[in-house]
């Protein structure tokens, strides 16, 4: 076997590994909300005025962050019409999506715990399907940027897909509570 | 305005990290272990008790379900907020019950089995307002 398909052979383990983690990660969070029974009424608020409220305040925040991390990989990148990034910019960007899965942990939980898997209507299952999938696209996506010699491809399309399921996770919560109901004040 | 210093962020990069992976930790051990970890009250049931549906009285089944979460009523000392004051509103069994099951507006609907949707409503009617 040549230096070259040995590592093209490396390479596609390492891809396999990390769709993997993320597939199985995505299915335990979709099997504990189908199964888990939550006999309690969990009130989580982290300073927000009520749970409702902290969760579609901190699901934008993510969000928000999101946007700044896939805006400065598109300037890592070179995809920007604009000079080369400041030294700072690759800190900037692991920061901003550091901030963005902390601020989505407790609304996940909440979800995860107190809600649980549902499919009521079109939205809730939606909103289902893509919040356990977000987390499972998280983690392939850590085990792709820490593994090295992958296609150059791998990191823009996990990272994007990752982005993408996140806005669709707040387009069906929290831009739906606020389109339904106005922002709710903190 | 100035550039942040590039070793300031990178700093904050390194503190972050471990932070990240011990939070991510920490609300997967929550999500096993139960809400006490995060401050809130886990009723356990009772070994040998008869099946909720038949046991859980409408009370019961308001504290359980989480509607003190968005609805305010003084007698289960709720006071969410997100959802009609229904202290205010004063619903008629069925209607809460109707709500219940289907849902509707922001609310979500539970699957409760129809002898629990009528204990819920029940109490609700007879205490809201009171």
């Amino acid at each position: 076997m040549s230096a070259a398909s040995a590592t093209q052979s490396s390479s596609g383990a390492r891809l396999l590994l990390a769709g993997g983690i993320g597939a199985a990660i995505a299915l335990s969070l979709g099997i504990y909300g189908t199964a888990h029974d939550p006999a309690t009424d969990l009130e989580l608020t982290l300073g927000f005025a009520n749970t409702m409220t902290m969760k579609v305040w901190l699901a934008s925040i993510a969000v928000l962050l999101a946007v700044v991390q896939l805006a400065s990989a598109l300037w890592l990148y070179g995809r920007l019409p604009v000079p080369d990034g400041p030294p700072w910019l690759g800190s900037l960007h692991r920061i901003s999506g550091r901030l963005a899965f902390l601020a989505s942990l407790p609304v996940a939980y909440h979800c995860l715990y107190q809600l649980a898997f549902q499919d009521t209507d079109t939205r809730v299952l939606v909103h289902s399907l893509v919040g356990c999938a977000f987390y499972g696209a998280f983690a392939a996506k850590v085990v792709i940027v820490r593994s090295h010699s992958l296609p150059g491809w791998a990191l823009p399309l996990t990272g994007g897909l990752v982005f993408t399921i996140l806005v669709a996770v707040w387009l069906t919560s929290g831009f739906w509570f606020i389109s339904e109901n106005g922002i709710p004040s903190p | 305005m100035a550039s942040p210093p590039p070793d300031r962020l990178a700093a904050v990069d390194r503190f972050l990290a471990p932070l990240t992976a011990f939070a991510a930790l920490f609300w997967v051990v929550a999500l096993l272990i139960g809400p006490q970890l995060v401050g809130a009250q886990k009723e356990q049931p009772a070994v040998g008790s008869a099946p909720a549906a038949a046991a859980r009285s409408g009370e019961q089944i308001f504290t359980d379900e989480g509607c003190g979460s968005c609805h305010t009523l003084a007698d289960a000392g709720a006071s969410g907020s997100s959802g009609p004051d229904l202290d205010e509103l004063a619903p008629d069994a069925a209607t809460v019950a109707a709500k219940v099951k289907s849902g509707g507006g922001s609310m979500p609907s539970f699957d409760l089995p129809d002898p629990e949707l009528q204990a819920l409503g029940e109490y609700v009617a007879s205490v809201a307002g009171s």
